[in-house]
């Protein structure tokens, strides 16, 4: 009885939400370590040329709106065109929207020199180890983070988060 | 001389030195974690942090927001709703907790933790659920695993284990406080904080204090005669406080004490009512420390147990002093992205003073060793592995009264036991998981049954009674296992869960009661014996099916469960119409049970229904001509309520009832339920 119900309920995969879930997001930031204090910077990196990438900035932008508390931090977020990623400097976090595909090595790089946490809808710039945290919001949270580019960027998360994360 | 100032002295010595410590751990923050990942999250059933989703055992997680939202007053009466949980409330204070059958006063197979430390009672083997210490408004989580899980925690940890998790006052602000008043002379007031007193510093303080007027039916003709003079009303009060301390940002340092009273009419485990005046002090410190490859864990506390009980035919109370020390360290580490372990080291010392028994204690120590391994194969399947050996040193001081049939070598005694648990668990889709487990638990004999003794010299009979307990006893055994299927079928809560199981347990320990066989000993002056023994064997089998939702944007929320369950024993001397044991599980356990809870949230209105449906058992019970004979408990349909206003501010006004319709058997108690009807002012910040 218990296999055949297993057969009716395995549905196919549940579709990952394309927009980035900024409460998730902003929680994930929490588990940095150390954890962080004070004003947290991060830029939402869009292409202007794509319609998804700039609404999805926007609604980041919206969701976070004058401040979001991140524990005893709170996040605070600058759009940012894709084609001033050189000069990010400063950021702490860098939300990555999607339409960037072809940009995510370089985007990756400049975080992982700047010390900056990368999170982003796109799975496969996590297992590229470009970006550090994915964050798919389907039926069940699912966070995956790239062990190669958290080292790179020398960050690091506590020990249980990491147990209940995906990390690659 | 009591060990703890020693075992503590490393995390006191901590706390002294501020950051002196090495800094560079977090404890399991639940409130985050739990926000984070959309669901409860749960370290009881490997020690690793799990998703209630992904545990490697069938895990209820009750949330604050579900006790916030139930008609219960009190954990059992939380625990009552979920699938293949019995709840018994023997009497108007005494309630006992079931998990897969075997229904009985004074449950051993059941751990119950608060903070991963033991508030069960090692003396008999029994969980006081009026002596935990906390209020409602103190506990973050209730954590439900069912079916074995000593490997993890140790023995007794057999049918089951509830842990309870308090708020971190360095994560969570709370200020709570109630007075209640009821039918039948129900008064309850608790009060609660949880603060971040600044300087990295926490307190989690409260006080509760209940009492009510006993079941009237405990005054029935069916039972002998109460010890003591007539019933009198059960009150009990309680205090507890832990203090916390941060140790740079990922060390923390816990402190905590806590000490109840009871004074309550309890169905004893020799089937009859009797009383009980008790006394529950626990003291404790952890030490949670994060590293780069996981997390360690370093614990020690202290239960002291104080039990009084009158006994008009020794003419005198009898008294239990118990006294529990236990240290532990636990290491937790992530070897590579698909391997985790855990290994564990604990020390336990555990003595018991029964009054007049044996002179001096009867007292073990326990060293084990624990070990989990927990593996991501591949991206769908998970597996974990986990064992604990139990090496066990069983000694006596003072002196052997007589007339007994032991000496004292016979309490000098070694023992080991090993504990398994293993599971796979398969993500059939992002939706659908699957579960197959095993287990293997084991209960220890409890101090009563390994060495309490009590002489009685019964009218009318010419040699003197001797009821004792053996140290030759074995521990008990469970195996188990089960497989489940969980279904999330939609993203805003909708469950649907199914599970089958299969619990088998040999050498079940039986405590002499009412009809227990004596046997003729001593040649120059003859009494009569009877010890606790190994006595059969008991095995349960059934299905347990949940359903739940929320709606309208979680305004409603509604469950419903049922479980099916067979039980069967072989216990010495069951003829099925008469018992020498006080011991019919495949009697006392319901066959099938029928839960539903449906909850609406709105405005400044919260208004709950619980039902539950209890098919006819029977209940064991020691009848005023020495013998055991079954009673039936009639089916029950239970109903509570509860509706609740917010009034001004953070007041709001709490009316509930419980057992609405009168249901005699809704308590499985051979002492038949009441109606009962409460209301409440609250503030809570």
């Amino acid at each position: 009885m218990l296999l055949c119900a297993a057969a009716a309920f395995a549905a196919p995969a549940y579709a990952s939400a394309i927009e980035l879930n900024v409460a998730v997001a902003s929680r994930v930031i929490s588990f940095l370590d150390p954890r962080p204090t004070g004003q947290i910077a991060a830029v939402v990196l869009f292409d202007p040329a794509n319609s998804a990438s700039v609404a999805e900035a926007a609604a980041i932008e919206r969701q976070v709106g004058n401040g979001l508390a991140v524990g005893k931090a709170t996040l605070r977020v600058t759009r940012m065109s894709v084609r001033q990623a050189s000069a990010i400097g400063t950021a702490d976090v860098m939300f990555l929207t999607n339409g960037l595909k072809d940009r995510q090595d370089e985007l990756g790089a400049i975080a992982q020199r700047n010390s900056i946490l990368t999170i982003t809808t796109d799975l496969s710039c996590v297992q590229a180890g470009h970006c550090a945290v994915a964050i798919s919001s389907g039926a069940r949270v699912q966070i995956t983070v790239s062990r190669s580019a958290c080292r790179a960027a020398r960050l690091k998360f506590g020990a249980a988060f990491l147990m209940l994360v995906k990390e690659i | 001389m009591s060990r703890l100032p020693l075992l503590l002295s490393l995390p006191v010595a901590g706390w002294l030195c501020g950051t002196a410590l090495p800094a560079s751990a977090q404890a399991v923050d639940y409130t985050e974690l739990s926000a984070l990942m959309g669901e409860p999250v749960t370290t009881s059933v490997t020690g690793k942090p799990q998703r209630a989703s992904e545990a490697a055992a069938s895990i209820v997680i009750i949330t604050a927001d579900d006790i916030r939202r139930s008609p219960a007053r009190d954990v059992v009466g939380l625990v009552q709703a979920y699938a293949g949980i019995d709840v018994a409330r023997w009497t108007a204070a005494q309630s006992d907790v079931s998990i897969r059958g075997g229904v009985q006063p004074y449950n051993a197979r059941l751990l119950v933790l608060v903070n991963g430390q033991q508030v069960y009672q090692d003396h008999f083997g029994l969980t006081n659920w009026q002596l935990l210490g906390i209020q409602l408004d103190d506990i973050q989580q209730i954590e439900v695993v069912k079916g074995p899980n000593s490997a993890l925690f140790g023995f007794n940890a057999v049918s089951g284990v509830i842990n309870i998790i308090t708020i971190n006052p360095l994560q969570t602000r709370r200020i709570a406080a109630t007075a209640e008043a009821g039918t039948h002379g129900y008064a309850r007031a608790s009060a609660s904080v949880a603060a971040d007193l600044g300087g990295d510093f926490g307190l989690r303080a409260s006080a509760g204090y209940r009492r009510t007027e006993e079941l009237h039916a405990i005054s029935s003709s069916r039972f002998p005669p109460l010890d003591g003079g007539g019933p009198f009303d059960p009150t009990h009060y309680e205090v507890s406080g832990e203090l916390y301390r941060k140790l740079g940002s990922r060390t923390q340092l816990t402190l905590s004490a806590s000490h109840a009273s009871a004074r309550q009419q309890e169905f004893i485990h020799l089937l009859l009512p009797g009383k009980g005046f008790e006394k529950f002090t626990t003291t404790g410190a952890r030490l949670t420390h994060d590293t780069d490859w996981g997390a360690l864990t370093i614990r020690a506390y202290r239960n002291q147990t104080d039990i009084r009980t009158p006994l008009d035919v020794l003419g005198r109370d009898l008294e239990y002093h118990n006294r529990i020390f236990v240290g532990s360290v636990d290491a937790l580490a992530r070897l590579d992205a698909a391997n985790t372990v855990r290994i564990g080291l604990e020390f336990r010392d555990n003595s018991l003073r029964d009054v007049p028994g044996y002179p001096g204690a009867i007292k073990y120590t326990v060293h084990a060793l624990s070990a989990m391994w927990d593996r991501d194969i591949g991206e769908a399947l998970t597996a974990t592995l986990a064992g604990r050996v139990d090496h066990l040193r069983l000694r006596k001081t003072g002196t052997l009264d007589q007339p007994t049939i032991f000496t004292m070598a016979d309490f000098r005694r070694l023992f080991t036991t090993l504990s398994a648990n293993g599971s796979l668990r398969a993500k059939l889709s992002e939706r659908t998981t699957a579960r197959a487990a095993i287990g293997r638990g084991v209960q220890s004999p409890s101090l009563f049954s390994l060495g309490s003794r009590l002489a009685l010299d019964i009218p009318g009979v010419p040699f003197p009674l001797v009821s004792a307990g053996d140290p030759s006893i074995r521990p008990a055994i469970l195996w188990s296992g089960e497989l489940g299927l969980a279904h999330d079928w939609n993203d805003h809560g909708g469950k649907l869960e199914l599970i089958g199981f299969y619990n088998r347990t040999h050498d079940i320990i039986g405590s002499p009661a009412s009809g227990t066989p004596a046997t003729l000993e001593g040649a120059s002056a003859p009494f009569l014996w009877q010890a606790a023994r190994n006595v059969g064997s008991f095995e349960t089998w059934g299905l347990e099916a949940t359903i739940e939702d929320r709606i309208a944007a979680s305004r409603f929320r509604w469950s419903l469960n049922w479980t099916w369950m067979n039980a069967q024993q072989a216990i010495e001397g069951d003829t099925g119409a008469s018992f020498q044991w006080p011991i019919a599980f495949d009697r006392t356990t319901p066959k099938h049970k029928l839960k539903a809870q449906i909850s609406y949230e709105g405005g400044r209105f919260l208004a709950t229904m619980a039902a539950r449906y209890t098919s006819a058992t029977q209940q064991l019970i020691s009848t005023p001509q020495s013998t055991l004979a079954l009673v039936d408990i009639n089916p029950s349909l239970a109903v509570d309520a509860k509706l609740a206003v917010k009034l001004r501010g953070r007041l709001g006004l709490e009316l509930a009832g419980e057992n609405l319709g009168g249901a005699t058997g809704a308590g499985l108690s051979p002492i038949a339920s009441e109606r009962r009807l409460r209301a409440a002012f609250s503030y809570r910040y």
